[in-house]
């Protein structure tokens, strides 16, 4: 018996649903910034192609991959803990917050790029290759979104160390290790938004 | 924990073949950029993306082992995004 659950299936069961609908409030907040993009998005077509065209391809293209195998590493990481080796769940938990890491400072590196051109969000922009609203539009959603789903990444490298660090001094177990779980699903998500992010703010052409 | 367990004996193989079926779908996103596709460039982009999601979901997040009413709410959050997205391009196109 777990609490008021009639059993430990039942409370990972609970436990499960609690954490997809969280997931699934964080989708809709995304999903707002993903509407108004596509009103934008139609309202000042050309514009946002060209603005979209002054963005680091090389950065996003790398920074999917980085992202891609991050979420590799947390699944492998969940298998590992099954299976009960603790240990190399909590090492792969590492490494995915180090590629979490440098997903964070390749963006940094692009939002010094474009500092450095004057492109800043909202009535701060002032980049002179690009003086339409359009742009303007498009690099105040550009940071928006990506800003936000910069915290996101913050807030799953932190819930990742937490439970990493945990698992390597012996919290968990094969039977036990849901916060575990939990934290890998949450890592899951901010790798599916970025999948969303990437070809609308840089791969339109 | 049995709901534990008895993932314990799947083989980490699969996840190894999500990976790679991300890379390749990540480096076709990245190839069609170059493509001559016109106005299908940002529907292809956003078709081989929702391909990359249901990777995610199904081989990473193993949403196909979790309850219905997970699987239905993952449905009905996809669909208010999609109906929201689609609202405010049709208010902008026929403002």
């Amino acid at each position: 018996m777990e609490g008021h659950f009639e059993s430990v299936e039942r409370k990972a069961e609970a436990a499960h649903l609690g954490m997809w609908l969280f997931l699934a409030s964080e989708v809709l907040l995304f999903g707002a910034l993903f509407a108004v993009y596509s009103g934008c998005r139609v309202e000042f077509g050309a514009d946002f192609v060209v603005a979209s065209s002054h963005n680091s391809i090389a950065i996003g293209t790398t920074n999917t991959f980085v992202l891609v195998t991050s979420s590799l590493c947390a699944a492998l990481a969940v298998h590992g803990a099954r299976s009960g080796h603790l240990r190399r769940a909590a090492a792969l938990l590492g490494v995915t917050v180090l590629f979490g890491l440098a997903f964070l400072v390749l963006k940094g590196v692009e939002y010094g790029e474009h500092f450095q051109s004057g492109i800043f969000p909202g009535s701060h922009y002032h980049y002179a290759e690009l003086p339409t609203h359009g742009a303007n539009a498009f690099f105040t959603l550009y940071y928006l979104m990506t800003a936000l789903h910069g915290l996101h990444v913050t807030g799953g490298m932190l819930a990742l160390g937490v439970v990493g660090h945990r698992a390597w001094r012996g919290g968990y177990s094969a039977e036990r290790h849901l916060p575990l779980e939990l934290s890998v699903l949450y890592w899951h998500l901010v790798d599916v938004i970025w999948l969303f992010l990437w070809p609308l703010l840089y791969l339109m052409h | 924990m049995e709901r534990e367990t008895s993932k314990s004996r799947e083989r980490a193989w699969p996840l190894v073949l999500a990976w790679v079926a991300l890379a390749v779908l990540t480096s076709l996103s990245f190839g069609a950029r170059y493509l001559p596709l016109g106005v299908f460039a940002t529907p292809v982009a956003l078709a081989i993306a929702v391909a990359k999601a249901c990777v995610v979901l199904t081989w990473f997040m193993q949403l196909r082992r979790e309850a219905t009413s997970v699987r239905l709410l993952v449905w009905v959050v996809t669909f208010t995004v999609v109906l929201a997205c689609a609202g405010v391009m049709g208010d902008v196109a026929f403002r």
